[in-house]
């Protein structure tokens, strides 16, 4: 009878729509390292939009405040080279962040992202994480060590590449 | 392009225009709509602490609703009735309390025109207060009644407001998500930026003005029991009532304090004592509550917030009053994030012309 209405209670109040996302975001090297909990209040910090190719989702030299989860669709990062031509510098797919270096500096991007295929697209404003990892700043000591894990891969890779142009 | 921009903006400008003027053509009606809203964002955080364990959102409304409604019928039950005690005592005294202001006054009038006839000779009967307290009492009772009910309808509030709080909670997700993807891509960033200032700021402000309501409420309550006065529960409640409107706790809750306190025990020291325990809980709302629990949430100026209730109470009366603060907090916000996105906008072109 216990293990019925357990079931029951379970059936009634359990969100199976959130188990997918939650397995989504486990993947994402930005939410290592956090628990089911932690990364649910993390999801509700989040906005989603759906997005269509070609829409711009911003531009290079204006200021950033958000970083970027593409959950399905495709984007495409790119920077003004010599000549007003666009030089491409990467198509993240579904599971991949962009626009993460504002969530530190607020600064001016250094790229355009375009929307190349349709899809829906994860922001995370930096006010609302701010405001997360006040409240729970243990959910901030792992997001922040993520996002210096991911900078510093991005900084391994300039080098690497300053190495082969040397 | 430019074109294209020019009719964007006219249009923009006549639909807010078109809003603003619904909004003020149905304003009793969309009052109550507005308050089940931001009963809904008031309780957002309640249900988002929930569902954070992986419970659904509709079932967790429903259940914090149940809940609720159990709170709330025990708390009238246990409330309600030294709350209409307490009421009706004033009341059957009111007339009481009128005819010993009245006395109060003419003992005055005669002392002042004693002191002054020596001085200014017959006229000095001209200088009286024409007092008729227990009519005035009892007309202000009774149209402080007349005007609640006019303002509220309250039986209509009583279903419209949960209803609409329900609906903000369970689909506050879908209504976001919505916004969102009608608005253009390239101000989603923006928008997102603005909503979560707004509501990392006025959220904090909200809750924090709660809690110090509250806590002066009970402080009050706490420290009129213990002098003895019958009236404890009820001016507590008032004064946890208007704390949030700023500068009204200690008018209006003092004032009840004092005067209720003034008519049970008839005596001065009584009454020094009541003040004595408002300038105390003043002491403890204005050093200790309102730097620990309001002043981290928002920084507004005392000079602005004298202006900004001044001007509510000219622009919308009484519900002017109350929403005074939140909207400058509000306004301030949006304010400050212009003024960023300026600073931000100046600094990139000169960055540009440099390079």
């Amino acid at each position: 009878m216990k293990e019925f209405v357990c079931r029951m209670l379970k059936r009634m109040f359990r969100d199976t729509q959130s188990s997918d996302d939650l397995a989504f975001f486990r993947k994402i090297t930005l939410f290592h390292g956090l628990h089911d909990r932690q990364l649910r209040r993390v999801l509700q910090a989040m906005q989603k939009r759906q997005y269509y190719e070609g829409e711009t989702i911003f531009e290079e030299g204006r200021a950033g405040q958000s970083v970027f989860v593409i959950r399905s669709g495709g984007v495409e990062l790119s920077r003004r080279a010599s000549h007003d031509k666009a030089k491409i510098l990467a198509r993240p797919g579904p599971g991949q962040i962009f626009g993460e270096m504002a969530l530190l500096d607020r600064q001016p991007r250094t790229a355009t992202a375009r929307v190349a295929e349709d899809g829906e697209i994860y922001l995370l404003d930096a006010t609302a994480l701010e405001s997360l990892m006040r409240r729970y700043p243990d959910i901030g000591v792992d997001i922040m060590k993520n996002i210096a894990i991911v900078l510093s891969a991005l900084l391994r890779k300039a080098n690497e590449e300053l190495d082969k142009g040397n | 392009m430019n074109e294209i921009r020019f009719w964007r903006a006219v249009f923009c400008l006549l639909a807010l225009v078109l809003i603003l003027f619904v909004l003020v053509k149905a304003f009793t009606v969309v009052l109550p709509f507005a308050f089940g809203l931001i009963l809904a964002y008031l309780a957002n955080p309640l249900v988002e602490w929930f569902t954070a364990f992986g419970l659904r959102r509709d079932r967790v409304v429903l259940v914090l609703y149940l809940a609720l409604l159990t709170l709330g019928v025990v708390l009238c039950m246990s409330l309600v009735p030294p709350l209409l005690h307490a009421a009706n005592q004033t009341q059957a005294a009111l007339p009481r309390y009128g005819q010993e202001l009245d006395s109060l006054f003419s003992r005055f009038n005669s002392d002042i025109q004693k002191w002054l006839t020596p001085l200014i000779g017959a006229g000095a009967r001209h200088f009286m207060i024409p007092a008729q307290t227990d009519d005035l009492l009892m007309k202000v009772v009774q149209k402080l009644f007349v005007n609640i009910e006019d303002l509220a309808h309250v039986g209509l509030w009583i279903i419209i407001i949960p209803f609409v709080g329900f609906f903000g909670l369970v689909q506050s997700r879908q209504w976001m998500d919505t916004l969102f993807n009608l608005t253009s891509s390239r101000y989603v960033e923006n928008l997102l930026g603005l909503l979560a200032e707004i509501n990392t700021t006025l959220g904090a402000y909200m809750r924090s003005v709660m809690i110090e309501s509250l806590c002066v409420g009970f402080l009050m309550t706490l420290g009129l029991h213990f002098l003895g006065v019958n009236a404890a529960v009820l001016i507590g409640v008032t004064t946890a009532l208007v704390n949030p409107i700023p500068f009204m706790a200690p008018v209006i809750g003092g004032a009840l304090a004092v005067l209720l306190t003034y008519f049970q025990f008839q005596s001065l020291s009584m009454v020094l004592a009541v003040v004595v325990l408002v300038i105390v809980v003043r002491i403890i709302d204005d050093f200790i509550l309102i730097p620990c629990v309001v002043g981290r949430s928002v920084h507004l100026h005392p000079v602005v917030m004298i202006f900004a209730v001044l001007a509510g109470v000219e622009l919308g009366g009484f519900l002017g009053l109350i929403f005074a603060v939140p909207l400058t907090v509000v306004l301030k916000v949006v304010l400050s994030l212009l003024v960023r996105s300026r600073r931000e906008r100046f600094l990139i072109h000169h960055e540009h012309v440099a390079t």
